[in-house]
């Protein structure tokens, strides 16, 4: 238990007045100084032990035995059922549960308490699942608070689930060891799947090609012996010898020989292949150079492989020509070979741990990256900084495998995966897309370094929620650009800077807590016992406005003074602060700064978007304002002219108002006014006549024009045909059809008034005749007038 | 119609069809027949779609209004009196590239071919229909029509109709499937073009009853109907909007929601005034030669593979090698 003695006591009582003498600690100043400095030693006030305080994030995690994690996984021994997780099969147990009621609710309760006894037994080393089954259930049925006989039926139910869900296979626990079980077990379910037909076609051409060696023989002159004849004829009377000697002038002999030896190198190599092919276990280098020259020797042979597989195509079809094709089989290489079969050859796996990650290493697998070999290298992280160094070696380079990994991300030619050993489904994924990939790809693996499961899972979930170690995948067989081939989208909210948690704790008293706290690089790296030296702890109370909350002061790039701190709780949830020294803050900020690059990679918080975005909202801005302007002086103008106008108006009228009472002139101004509304409206009395007349005036005009021309309100036109048929020189149709006055003076004003007397709408009217010689004239323009 | 791309090319039509390209004969309708302005509204319908008249067909029953096709620069097929929907139907369901149009009398639709534009209706292809209704039989001098008003004599009623009028936009739209009914008046050639604009656009079996006037046999029977007081234009956002001269033309109008189906109805039944616009339009039914279309393409290699099995069922094979001759 923490010590909980700390500056707290004097610094209250100096607030409230110095009540009595005591020996004063400033606080700020006191710790200020171990920031910076880093020296425990001068230190002053009264600090708790770190041991025993959890981040919210990690006293969450901190009995993993306890929850239902992903681990121990189950992997069957069969090829075609799935890896899951024990939670899972347990699931899929009670899913299938028959019956209902009391007697269901007490086979779950028994198999919930045989998976937590699984994964306690299991979670530190892995073992037969059958077995652990056995011995699980024995463990729940003897501390089962039940009779005897029914401890002997619990039993045998537990056992007959099991039966009925069988699983033969093994429980693997959770350690960097599962890594290569589930990558070869991935790899032989691929390799099967797609190698299935090539194998059944090339087992079918060796059948052929041993069919085709048969009948060579029987060509041959070691089948016309009198004995090979004899067996095959067993005729007593027969001269075989004779037969024998006739026989063997039969056929063609050279030809017949060089085909026989090419079909047996192609049958001996094909078989081989298959055999290959059919049982192959994956073999692991675990360096550089030895995995390489496997792969070449590989190659070598499967390249031999294609070749024999070529010649048996053609030798069974009988199409083997050997002028034309001993030539082609001489020089066959890798490119002769065609993608499919390509696909087929085995990769280079190599498996790599941190520490062996020395400069030459690297160098030596950037040069892999670049050649385009298809090598699948795994990498197994222990640590997301330098192993092997002190802290303050490790914060120069921090993560000698991380970094190397966002180094390959620029290749745009490789597949780079970093993955977590707790999360199964990423594992999984990216070791099946890694091997899909053509080329090379490199699949971090974040693993820990605690030796106890329980502590491990920790660590790996602290490292990947932290952001020290977070997940990505890079896959270039899904495109070339970043939007199309990288992915962080498997981090928890990963547009954040970190992420948040949540626990409960009870106190002494036994009252719920719940607290909610980020979770920063900061919180992680003060949990890592490498860094106990650049923390201090002490009680929240005591802290002063001068200190400041680790992601505050992380998030805001030391914009914000103050000393940071993160808080911790211990398992009664009474909190403590941790003041870190400034190195440990550095640290964390490079390593957020890593996973800001990252974020940026992945389309988030893009600084050549946001820096763009706010050029265009400035040009925006600047037009709109620009815009604002114009409209405001155009207004401006208008409005003087408008007030122009009117003062003068007014001035004319007080002008005319004095000079007399003379009619003309009043109406002068307002006939020059812009609109002629402005003439209606005038209200004078002298002017009544003059407006009242006018609107007389122009409807005789108008009536005028009416009587005048003839002219037909074309948009109503039916096109029925009537006036155009009449006379085709007066009426016309224009461009839809429609009828309009061509020319009125082509024809005899009888027409037109026929036409309009016939026309079924009534759209004609004819105006008046324009020759006044025309007969019966008078009584046409009576007809007329009832249609102008 | 014309447009500048961004390239600065000049993109043009490969042809653009006017509207003589659209006639014909000259039409020996009577001069004043409605059936002239019905045409020059399909004309101008065809020239401003662009519709190719390779690809346009006219499809026609007995009677004056069913000398349409002749008189169309396009594809048309002169049928047998009241089957001109099924003919059209066929048309449609082999060939869905081409515009089908229907012309119908009077006679032709509602007396002897009612059992096919029932069906017709119900099927909903995409045609468009038009009923030529001028209330007589012209083409045969005068004779009755189903259409014909009660009391109009006639050479077959010489006392008069006795039996009351069919009314063919309340049959319409009592027919299960109906997807569009309009009416227009002969003597409105603006409103007749929108209306078969939107006619032609829309999906499905549009009927369109024209009210026509037969100068020669009928020619004040519509007199009740012809001033502009008697019409009642429907307008509706969701259907049509005339123009502010026909507005002024028209004032008595009714803003009428043509997805209304039972107020529709009403205006169908109206005798008062005639009801000229969109009634009814709906567009979710579901039509027959989309629904029914055959999944497979069939092309000329096709028909070409299947014609040459059948051939070779019939072909003799000179018999070879001389064993098999008795």
């Amino acid at each position: 238990m923490p010590d909980v003695e700390t500056g707290l006591k004097l610094d209250q009582v100096s607030k409230n007045g110095p009540v009595e003498k005591v020996v004063e600690i400033d606080i700020a100043r006191d710790l200020g100084q171990f920031f910076l400095t880093g020296n425990k030693k001068n230190v002053k006030t009264k600090l708790s032990s770190l041991s025993g305080l959890h981040s919210v994030y990690t006293a969450n995690l901190a009995n993993s035995a306890k929850r239902r994690i992903d681990f121990p996984l189950v992997l069957p021994d069969d090829l075609q059922q799935h890896v899951v997780s024990l939670s899972q099969f347990i699931d899929s147990i009670i899913e299938n549960l028959e019956g209902e009621g009391e007697k269901v609710e007490e086979q779950k309760h028994y198999l919930y308490l045989v998976e937590n006894t699984l994964r306690q037994s299991t979670l530190d080393k892995s073992a037969p699942f059958a077995k652990s089954w056995e011995e699980a259930v024995k463990q729940v049925a003897t501390a089962a608070r039940i009779d005897k006989s029914k401890k002997q039926e619990l039993q045998s139910t537990l056992r007959v689930l099991f039966e009925k869900n069988a699983l033969n296979g093994e429980l693997l626990a959770f350690n960097p060891e599962i890594i290569q079980r589930l990558f070869s077990r991935i790899y032989s379910k691929q390799t099967a799947k797609r190698s299935a037909e090539f194998l059944q076609k090339s087992k079918d051409l060796l059948q052929q090609v041993r069919d085709v060696l048969i009948t060579e023989f029987e060509k041959s002159d070691a089948a016309k012996t009198p004995d090979q004849l004899g067996g095959q004829l067993a005729a007593d009377e027969f001269n075989l010898d004779a037969f024998s000697g006739l026989m063997g002038h039969i056929g063609d002999k050279g030809e017949s020989q060089s085909r026989v030896k090419r079909l047996q190198k192609a049958e001996t190599l094909l078989a081989e292949m298959i055999e290959k092919m059919e049982d192959g276990e994956l073999t692991v280098c675990t360096d550089l150079a030895s995995g390489l020259k496997q792969y070449e020797s590989e190659l070598k042979k499967f390249i031999g492989y294609f070749k024999a597989r070529q010649i048996a195509l053609l030798e069974v079809e009988n199409q083997y020509q050997a002028n034309l094709h001993d030539a082609f089989f001489e020089k066959f290489d890798l490119i002769n070979v065609s993608l499919v079969e390509q696909a087929l050859i085995w990769p280079a796996v190599i498996y790599l741990k941190q520490d062996e990650l020395n400069a030459e290493r690297i160098a030596e697998i950037l040069r892999i990256a670049d050649a385009d070999i298809p090598i699948k290298v795994i990498i197994e992280i222990t640590h997301p900084l330098e192993p092997g160094r002190s802290a303050y070696e490790a914060m120069q380079s921090p993560g000698a495998a991380n970094r190397l990994l966002r180094t390959l991300l620029y290749g745009n030619q490789t597949y780079v995966g970093q993955v977590a050993l707790s999360d199964v489904k990423g594992l999984k994924s990216a070791f099946k897309k890694g091997l899909q990939y053509k080329g090379p790809a490199f699949i971090g693996i974040f693993v820990g370094e605690k030796e106890k499961a329980n502590e491990r899972y920790t660590e790996v979930m602290g490292a990947t929620h932290s952001r020290v170690s977070p997940v990505f995948t890079s896959n270039p067989g899904k495109g070339s650009t970043w939007a199309q081939k990288f992915c962080l989208k498997h981090n928890e909210n990963y547009e954040r800077d970190w992420t948040s948690a949540t626990a409960q704790f009870s106190d002494e008293n036994g009252a719920a807590k719940e607290v909610t706290e980020e979770f920063t690089i900061l919180d992680f790296l003060t949990e890592n016992t490498t860094f106990a030296g650049h923390c201090v702890v002490v009680d929240q109370a005591a802290l002063t406005d001068s200190f400041v909350l680790g992601c505050r002061f992380m998030q805001k790039e030391g914009s914000v003074s103050g000393i940071p701190y993160v808080l911790k709780y211990d398992v009664k949830g009474k909190a403590y602060a941790v003041i870190v020294t400034q190195f440990l803050v550095n640290l964390a900020q490079k390593l957020l700064m890593n996973w800001r690059g990252l974020q940026e990679l992945a389309g988030v918080n893009n600084s050549h978007v946001i820096a763009q975005m706010a050029i265009e909202e400035e040009k925006f801005a600047k037009a709109l304002a620009d815009k604002e302007a114009e409209l405001e002086s155009a207004y401006q103008a208008r409005l003087d002219s408008a007030l122009g106008a009117v003062a003068d108006e007014i001035v004319g009228n007080i002008a005319a108002g004095l000079l007399g009472q003379a009619t003309a002139p009043v109406s002068a101004p307002a006939a020059t006014a812009p609109k002629p509304v402005a003439a209606a409206t005038t209200p004078a009395a002298e002017t009544k006549d003059v407006v009242e007349t006018k609107p007389e005036a122009e409807a005789e005009e108008d009536e005028d024009m009416s009587f005048d021309e003839a002219y037909i309100d074309t948009p109503l036109c039916t096109s029925c045909n009537e006036c155009v048929q009449r006379n085709k020189m007066i009426f016309a149709y224009d461009g839809n059809q429609q009828a309009y006055i061509k020319d009125a003076s082509a024809g005899p004003f009888r027409d037109i008034v026929e036409a309009a007397e016939k026309c079924p709408v009534k759209i004609i009217h004819p105006g008046k005749p324009l020759n006044p010689g025309e007969s019966g004239l008078d009584d046409l323009v009576k007809r007329a007038s009832v249609f102008n | 119609m014309f447009g500048i791309n961004q390239n600065c090319e000049i993109a043009l039509p490969d042809t653009y069809y006017t509207l003589e390209d659209y006639q014909s004969n000259v039409p020996r309708w009577c001069p004043g027949c409605g059936d002239n302005s019905i045409l020059t509204s399909v004309q101008r319908l065809c020239r401003d779609e662009q519709l190719p008249p390779e690809k346009t067909v006219f499809v026609s029953g007995i009677g004056c209004s069913s000398r349409f096709p002749h008189y169309m620069g396009t594809y048309g097929f002169h049928g047998l009196h009241g089957r001109a929907l099924p003919i059209a139907q066929g048309v449609k369901i082999r060939r869905p590239d081409l515009d089908v149009f229907v012309n119908m009398g009077d006679g032709d639709c509602c007396s002897i071919g009612t059992a096919h534009w029932i069906h017709a209706v119900r099927y909903n292809m995409n045609l468009v229909a038009l009923l030529h209704d001028n209330e007589i039989y012209g083409l045969t001098k005068m004779q009755v029509s189903p259409t014909s008003p009660q009391g109009l004599v006639t050479n077959t009623t010489p006392r008069g109709a006795f039996l009351k009028p069919i009314k063919p936009l309340s049959v319409t739209l009592g027919i299960s499937n109906v997807s569009f009914v309009a009416q227009v008046a002969e003597w409105m050639p603006e409103l007749m073009y929108d209306v078969l604009k939107m006619a032609y656009h829309h999906k499905g079996f549009s009927f369109v009853r024209v009210v026509q006037r037969c100068p020669h046999f009928t020619p004040h029977v519509f007199d009740n109907i012809l001033s502009p007081d008697a019409a009642l234009l429907l307008q509706h956002d969701d259907g049509l909007r005339s123009s502010d001269t026909m507005l002024k033309i028209y004032k008595s109008q009714e803003e009428h929601d043509p997805s209304n189906l039972n107020r529709a109805r009403e205006l169908a039944e109206r005798e008062d005034c005639l009801p000229v616009g969109i009634l009814y339009r709906n567009e979710n039914v579901e039509v027959y030669d989309e629904t029914r279309r055959r999944k497979r393409a069939v092309t000329h290699e096709m028909r070409k593979a299947a014609l040459e099995k059948e051939f070779s069922k019939f072909l003799v094979e000179p018999v070879t090698g001389g064993n098999g001759h008795a």
